[in-house]
């Protein structure tokens, strides 16, 4: 009962608060909003683009050139042996007679394929783990190439490095984002506290005077920074749907230009409910300790 | 003038610091009898920096039902001794004992409790402008965890023993005098124990202070334990008063 008489109280007094610097709040909800906004839309784009990623073919690769006498029955052993390797992702067979006509295809030379001799090797396409570092390549390609029936082994680790470092790129600009958006989050919200206790500084003289706690004074601030990010979160969940719903149409065409399919969609409402939680819990948790700070100043 | 004065006794004042949120500090209503101190003040000293100090084996006694009233001039220590009573303040040496407790010495949340048990009138009412008077009685009831309802009712008890009305109307419409004793009512909306009074006819006229005194005497003689402190020494005070004065440091009678 006390501690419902205790908060409904802040509550008032948080209501309070907002209508004396009722301009003060709103530029802090919006600033909260456009500092949300961008991770948000980068999540949400991060999370729609999920299967194409999929698609890509992360692992890198290590194509082993079998001799000429190699029988098929040689081939399925070598290929089942390698699949059972740790790290081997993914064991293709890509058959002499199949690559010849796909090359034939590819050049619209006919004559290719009417040769009598077929002059291109069987090949087995070792896809290692995505996680595969370099050094782990080199021993793999090292490994495979001293194989019996394997004539010469060349791995196509360049893509893979490519890859590698634009997602680690991604990952990095990801976390720099991360990081202002939150420094600039947890700044708003100080500020903000900072100002409503500047303007209440007579009703904190008071509540000093007539022995409240400390949590008493510093709930309605709490509460107030729980909205300012919680209406934050709200409000760059909406921008960040406006933004999606105007860039999915080129987008999606843009992508079907490279034969993938992308639907930027905004996160599922399970999730937006959970970040708006998550951002008032933020809010509230900076404001309450920002106002005991400024407290203990005082 | 003190309209609701059988309420005060018909309502144990409650200096409990505390007992309901798990302090070790006892009750202060019953265990006290009318002699025992409930302000105690044994060879305090304290200063402030390399100034001579303000408080220097400084001792006196308030006891339930005493008017007490501390004289001094500016700057003499009047304020201090306040503070050390309400635990803002530390003495350097020697003891200040509350219903038998050290305030400095108290965690947090008993001190809180007993700063919410203990009734202050600041010598400026330091009435919230943006709320009604009922609103700013009711902030200790509220503080304490009081509901809304048990709050105001508490409040409206409080204001009518002070002679404010129904505190409906908004701190700016009162007079000085009512603006002060609506500030009394917010201090003793906790029915305490103890009432630390500071300076309060400083910025009144005659007849205003003259009304405060008169309650405040009223309020002793109902069972408060009442210290006023007061620039002058000719504040008129009533017969059940005690003079106190601090003289360099020292508190004489």
């Amino acid at each position: 009962m006390k501690a419902l008489a205790v908060r409904a109280h802040a509550l008032r007094e948080t209501a309070r608060l907002l209508r004396r610097r009722p301009g003060s709040f709103l530029l802090a909800v919006l600033l909260g909003a456009a500092a949300f906004t961008v991770p948000l839309t980068g999540a949400s784009i991060a999370r729609s683009s999920a299967t194409l990623v999929q698609q890509l073919p992360l692992g890198p690769e290590i194509n082993l050139f079998l001799a000429a006498s190699t029988s098929t029955t040689e081939i399925r052993q070598l290929q089942s042996q390698l699949a059972g390797r740790p790290g081997v992702a993914q064991v293709e067979w890509i058959a002499r007679d199949a690559a010849l006509k796909a090359l034939a295809e590819r050049t619209g030379s006919s004559g290719l394929a009417g040769q009598g001799a077929n002059p291109l090797p069987d090949v087995l396409v070792v896809t290692l783990s995505p996680q595969a570092e370099p050094t782990e390549i080199e021993a793999a390609l090292a490994e495979l190439r001293r194989l019996p029936r394997v004539d010469s082994a060349a791995a196509d680790a360049r893509w893979h490095r490519q890859l590698r470092g634009l997602l680690r790129a991604a990952a990095m600009a990801g976390t720099l984002v991360g990081g202002l958006a939150a420094a600039l989050l947890v700044l708003v919200v100080l500020a903000s506290v900072q100002l409503q206790l500047t303007t209440s500084a007579e009703y904190v003289r008071v509540l000093r005077l007539v022995g409240a706690d400390t949590r008493f004074v510093v709930r309605p601030f709490a509460y107030t920074g729980a909205l300012t990010l919680g209406l934050g979160m709200v409000v760059a969940a909406g921008l960040t749907w406006a933004g999606l719903t105007v860039a999915a149409p080129p987008a999606a065409e843009l992508a079907r230009t490279y034969g993938a399919e992308l639907d930027l969609r905004p996160l599922p409402p399970h999730w937006q409910a959970a970040l708006v939680a998550g951002a008032a819990l933020l809010g509230g948790l900076v404001a309450a300790l920002g106002t005991r700070w400024a407290l203990r100043r005082s | 003038m003190l309209a609701g004065n059988e309420n005060l006794e018909s309502r144990p004042p409650r200096l409990r610091r505390g007992a309901d949120r798990g302090s070790t500090t006892k009750p202060m209503t019953e265990p006290h009898a009318a002699s025992t101190p409930l302000i105690e003040f044994d060879r305090v000293r304290k200063a402030f920096g390399a100034a001579p100090p303000v408080l220097n084996e400084a001792s006196f006694t308030v006891a339930r039902g005493q008017f007490v009233a501390l004289s001094g001039p500016n700057g003499a220590g009047k304020s201090t001794v306040l503070r050390l009573i309400t635990g803002w303040l530390a003495p350097d040496e020697g003891r200040v004992t509350v219903a038998g407790e050290q305030p400095a010495r108290l965690p947090d949340a008993a001190l809180s409790a007993l700063r919410r048990a203990i009734g202050i009138l600041p010598q400026e009412p330091h009435l919230l402008a943006d709320r009604s008077v009922l609103e700013n009685v009711m902030l200790p009831a509220l503080a304490d965890g009081l509901s809304r309802k048990a709050a105001a009712e508490l409040a409206r008890s409080a204001l009518q023993r002070v002679g404010v009305g129904d505190g409906e109307a908004m701190p700016a419409q009162l007079s000085a005098g009512a603006r002060q004793r609506a500030a009394l009512a917010r201090a003793i909306v906790n029915r305490p124990a103890v009432l630390l009074v500071d300076e309060p006819t400083a910025l009144l006229d005659a007849a205003a202070a003259a009304d405060l005194l008169h309650l405040l005497a009223q309020f002793a003689q109902a069972g408060l334990a009442v210290l006023m402190t007061s620039h002058g020494e000719r504040t008129p005070l009533a017969a059940n008063a005690r003079r106190l004065r601090i003289a360099e440091g020292r508190i004489v009678g």
